[in-house]
């Protein structure tokens, strides 16, 4: 066992996170807690970005007080403390699902490692590092969000046109002449559906093998991480309160 | 053990519902976060999301003060067909109604205030029914000046159309602005035009609910004539309108009677 630098760890994780799993280098317990806080913090920033609660106070606080409402359709204009406390509630929302998000990991790895604290602690320490990948994801969801919109070169406007349309469900600046109704697909229950589908991925590659007990073969501890997360994401999807996490997290 | 638990958990949901209602509840207080309530309300199916078998691609809802309580007027529409419900905050249904109407700027509604598809004054409890008055063109900021206009009591059962009006614009240009007036007086209120919008002047025509016959009795002076054409109720000839059938169906047939420039007061045939 050898400790290592969280940067490169993290560095590795980002890059080849199935090396993790063939070694076993470790990360303090400190350097794990707080590349797992400085992660989660940046993939929430940036999730948070992606919200209408940010066009509103955007707007706001580019146009004026008056203007913080999604514009000529038929809603009141919010309050400037509605959209600052929705604001936050949108940061508070993300923050959430992605404790969900590392829940998951830390019960599959406990069900994975019940008898070999050992590789437990290895795993979580690699959950910690690995959601460096929660960072790739609210960029991806950014970037996407920019080409489904056609919005490119202008993120800003790519951002507005996610909250029109998750707020109309239809295209195009006027209720009056409204284009094709159309739901936003990367409204928080559909970043989320990918990022339960994808990170599961990254991180069950990135298991070590067991340090006591029966030896598996490799390929089966990833395909029991990948199966039991896949397994607890449906499990808490059914209990997630969806319409409200879609609503506060915009 | 645990695992076994959560998943059963998963399976049955208990109270997920009921805490995702209670968390939407904040949301009645923020105009933005109006639509999580036609989302929960569909979702408990207190409101019915199909619209001819299909689920409805889109939903909006408003929420408006009624006396001392509040409602969401929970709308689903494909853009043709459009079923308006008036539920409470405890996602009781009150009332709903249906429209087709292939103008989506009647539904969609880009001004503020009006509500041309369900609510162009705020609406008004009386006798079971919440009165509203609907419009059959969109309103772009202006209040009921032009076009055809519905003054409906819409109940959890049927609703009923109480009267039904057309106003035109005449040369000068003089136009007639519809209002509601003495709600205080026990029935479904009074209904007023003033000439050119005037509400400081006496109204160029009065509509006077008369409680005995269930109808409105005219007052017209030869101002309002050539701009108005109107239909009321009876006590003889009610037209009541089921849950699932357009008002629209009903309101056509009564237009279609109007002359260019008469004034009319005819029934069509009981629905």
């Amino acid at each position: 066992m050898s400790f290592v630098s969280p940067l490169a760890f993290a560095a590795r994780a980002l890059l080849s996170p199935w090396s993790l799993g063939h070694r076993s280098e470790r990360l303090s317990a400190f350097a794990a807690i707080s590349l797992a806080g400085i992660f989660v913090t940046a993939a929430v920033a940036l999730s948070t970005l992606l919200s209408t609660w940010t066009y509103l106070a955007g707007k706001g606080l580019l146009v004026s007080i008056g203007e913080m409402d999604m514009g000529r359709d038929d809603l009141p204009a919010d309050s400037v403390s509605q959209v600052l406390g929705a604001l936050a509630g949108s940061a508070i929302t993300w923050t959430c699902l992605l404790a969900v998000a590392v829940f998951v990991c830390v019960a599959v790895a406990d069900a994975l490692y019940h008898h070999d604290r050992e590789a437990w602690r290895m795993a979580i320490e690699r959950t910690s590092v690995l959601t460096i990948w929660f960072v790739v994801w609210a960029l991806l969801m950014i970037a996407a969000n920019s080409v489904r919109q056609g919005e490119v070169r202008h993120p800003a406007a790519a951002i507005r046109a996610y909250a029109q349309l998750n707020q109309r469900w239809f295209r195009g600046p006027s209720a009056e002449n409204p284009g094709p109704i159309e739901r936003e697909p990367l409204v928080a229950h559909g970043r989320v559906r990918i990022l339960a589908i994808a990170f599961p991925l990254v991180w069950s590659v990135a298991m070590p093998q067991p340090t006591r007990g029966r030896r598996r073969a490799r390929a089966v501890i990833v395909l029991l991480a990948l199966t039991l997360s896949w397994l607890a994401w449906a499990a808490a999807w059914r209990l997630l309160p969806w319409v409200a996490i879609d609503a506060f997290a915009g | 053990m645990a695992w076994t638990a959560f998943l059963g958990l998963a399976i049955v949901r208990p109270g997920v519902d009921a805490f995702e209602r209670r968390l939407v509840d904040v949301c009645w207080n923020i105009p933005s976060e109006w639509n999580a309530i036609a989302d929960v309300a569909m979702k408990s199916g207190a409101v019915d999301s199909n619209i001819d078998g299909k689920r409805a691609p889109w939903r909006q809802a408003s929420v408006v003060p009624v006396a001392d309580r509040r409602l969401a007027v929970v709308t689903v529409s494909d853009m043709r067909r459009s079923r308006a419900s008036l539920v409470t905050d405890d996602y009781k249904v009150l009332g709903r109604f249906e429209r087709t109407t292939a103008d989506p700027a009647l539904v969609t509604d880009e001004t503020r205030a009006y509500k041309p598809l369900t609510h162009i004054w705020p609406l008004v409890e009386h006798d079971g029914r919440l009165l509203t008055l609907v419009a059959f063109a969109p309103l772009k900021s202006e209040p009921p000046t032009t076009g055809v206009f519905a003054y409906l009591g819409v109940g959890a059962r049927d609703s009923e159309l109480l009267f039904v009006c057309q106003l035109r614009w005449g040369p000068g240009p003089t136009y007639v602005l519809l209002d509601r007036g003495d709600l205080d007086g026990g029935g479904p209120g009074d209904l007023m035009l003033y000439a050119n919008g005037r509400r400081d002047a006496a109204p160029v025509a009065k509509f006077q609910w008369d409680p005995a016959q269930r109808e409105y009795v005219a007052t017209i002076t030869g101002v309002a004539k050539p701009l108005a054409s109107w239909w009321t109720t009876s006590s003889s000839n009610r037209v009541t309108i089921q849950p699932d059938a357009a008002i629209d169906d009903a309101v056509s047939p009564i237009v279609a009677r109007f002359g260019s420039d008469a004034v009319l007061s005819s029934r069509p045939e009981s629905r």
